[in-house]
């Protein structure tokens, strides 16, 4: 009787095995369309990385995201963020691209010139299943607050003026316009321990053990 | 009662197996356990020193702002897995207040290292941000690449201390 | 009703931890079954004298496969919409090693440990105090091995049959094989080497 179970056991797994092998895979390119959890996001602020925490990645050179600029070619050679690669709105939203980035292990981070572009495109991504991020306000924000920080009055405190020298060192290393105003001897050397605040790894909705 | 012997190990799995299925059917989450574990630490540090949780990377995920580390299906998991040893051992009559060990070594050996081998576990379990039921079986089940890896490293990791720890067992 | 029932019938959060709680349930029962609640049946596994652990575990794998493989065929389950471990390969298999060496000298894994406790057993009782310690010292020294707690990044969803470019099935037939193999091994070493025990 036991004899007659093992054989019984091994050629049931054997058969479904056998199967298995002929059976099609899955489709992971299906597209998702859940406008009820997209909007939360959106609401939550889920779908927006902030440009200080993009900044903070690309200094200390994290491997794990892709940053795609979505303007066009001409607004790309006139300047762009770091290690950005442009891959134009229209390019982007085609058939083939969003197979690509659905492949692509990595966080993609987009960003235009102010936000309505971008967030466009993120909830077409977002749709077909891509772990997407906008970041906040674009170029335009961008520009205000990482290249050109705003320099703080004559009576601001101690703890004010490092922060902006902070800025403007992180501004210098992105190329940007008041690094002027720093002298060398208070230029502070970019390294990951100015960051008191390590930046946030956005959290995925399904969350395991 | 009398004590009854274990059931067929390959009958057992495929109850388990299924276990898991309902689970991956019903919520897509599958089953885990040392997550349960670490929100209860999470849960103390939070009453102790709730801007210490903040300021951490990893705990805030658990228990940061706003974030109740108990208001998770873990929690609740745990509560049936406790239940539901009860109940099989309440069934064989198995409920009995020992402590399992070699016959080397005496009680007091056993629950030393008893804490160690759980205090080293937990620590795996975090770094390798899962325990054998959530990675070990459910991704082994989902046929994830990084739980493959860590299920081996396991066994790798167990059978190589296995001669170091013979006289706690045999 | 394509699974996972809680996306796409979008099931309130209370019952789904109240779902959780019957499942936990059958988790538990299945693994006092099994004898996991017993930490020298568990250890006598890395002496191949009792190879349950390993039994139990890889029918419950191949088991879980095989029916998430075929239902996906059917289209009663999403395999997109089901949670995935990340790959994070280094702090993966450091952290395995670890459990590993943790799962010999304790005898009990966080499950099982609790279903021991269940049961009674004290050492049971030893170990998740153990366990708890060793989670709280990790939640205290991560952020200094933060770089390679996020190390070996290779997708948050990377399986193997994704990166072998197989199918799922296909993968699954390996697995069952090798599955297969490995009970005939389990048999016979503790034919050979479990006759000090029982």
């Amino acid at each position: 009787m036991k004899f007659i179970n093992k054989q019984l056991g091994i050629s049931t797994a054997l058969i479904l095995g056998i199967i298995m092998i002929f059976l099609p895979g899955h489709d992971e390119s299906k597209y998702q369309f859940d406008p009820e959890n997209l909007s939360k996001m959106i609401v939550e602020g889920e779908d927006q990385i902030s440009p200080e925490t993009l900044s903070e990645w690309i200094i200390e050179e994290r491997s794990d995201y892709r940053l795609i600029d979505i303007r066009t070619e001409k607004e790309y050679t006139e300047g762009h963020i770091k290690s950005s690669e442009n891959i134009t709105l229209g390019d982007i939203l085609k058939k083939d691209i969003i197979e690509e980035l659905t492949e692509d292990p990595k966080i993609i981070v987009i960003y235009s010139n102010g936000n309505s572009h971008a967030n466009q495109a993120w909830l077409i991504l977002k749709s077909a299943g891509i772990d997407v991020y906008v970041v906040e306000g674009g170029m335009n924000y961008w520009n205000k607050r990482i290249l050109n920080p705003k320099q703080p009055s004559d009576m601001a405190s101690d703890d004010e003026i490092l922060t902006y020298r902070t800025k403007t060192a992180i501004a210098g290393f992105f190329g940007g316009g008041s690094g002027t105003n720093v002298s060398n001897k208070t230029t502070i050397p970019l390294k990951k321990k100015i960051f008191k605040k390590k930046p946030k790894k956005k959290k995925k909705k399904l969350e395991g053990c | 009662m009398k004590k009854k012997r274990y059931s067929n190990p390959y009958l057992t799995g495929i109850g388990l197996g299924l276990v898991m299925l309902i689970a991956f059917w019903v919520t897509g989450l599958g089953l885990g356990a040392s997550g349960a574990m670490m929100r209860t630490v999470v849960a103390v540090e939070k009453t102790v020193a709730p801007e210490h949780v903040n300021n951490n990377f990893y705990l805030k995920k658990y228990g940061g702002e706003g974030k109740s580390p108990f208001k998770h299906w873990l929690i609740f998991e745990i509560l049936g897995v406790f239940a539901g040893g009860l109940i099989s051992g309440a069934l064989s009559g198995r409920i009995k207040k020992e402590t399992n060990k070699g016959p080397r070594i005496n009680n007091k050996k056993r629950w030393l290292f008893a804490f160690i081998g759980g205090g080293l576990f937990g620590f795996g379990a975090r770094m390798a941000r899962g325990c054998t039921s959530s990675v070990a079986l459910c991704g082994g089940a989902t046929l994830a690449l990084g739980s493959w890896a860590t299920m081996i490293a396991i066994f790798a990791g167990a059978y190589l201390t296995a001669w170091f720890a013979r006289k706690l067992w045999i | 009703m394509t699974g996972p029932l809680s996306i796409t019938l979008n099931i309130n959060d209370n019952i789904i931890f109240l779902i959780y709680f019957f499942i936990g349930i059958g988790f538990g029962f299945f693994l006092e079954r099994g004898g996991f609640g017993n930490s020298r049946k568990l250890a006598l596994q890395f002496y191949f004298r009792d190879m349950t652990v390993f039994k139990v575990m890889f029918t419950a794998i191949v088991t879980g496969m095989i029916g998430m493989t075929f239902m996906n065929s059917f289209g009663w389950i999403d395999l997109n919409l089901i949670y995935l471990n990340p790959t994070y390969l280094w702090p993966g298999i450091a952290g395995g090693l670890i459990m590993g060496i943790g799962f010999a000298v304790g005898g009990y894994c966080p499950g099982t440990s609790v279903v021991g406790l269940a049961t009674l057993k004290q050492d049971a009782v030893f170990y998740i105090m153990g366990s708890l310690f060793g989670m709280f010292v990790f939640g205290e020294f991560v952020p200094v091995i933060k770089n390679f707690f996020y190390s070996g990044f290779m997708g948050p969803r990377e399986t193997i049959y994704k990166t072998t470019g197989l199918t799922i099935g296909q993968i699954g037939f390996f697995v069952i094989v090798m599955a297969l193999l490995g009970f005939i091994g389990a048999e016979k070493a503790e034919a050979h080497f479990g006759k000090k025990e029982n």
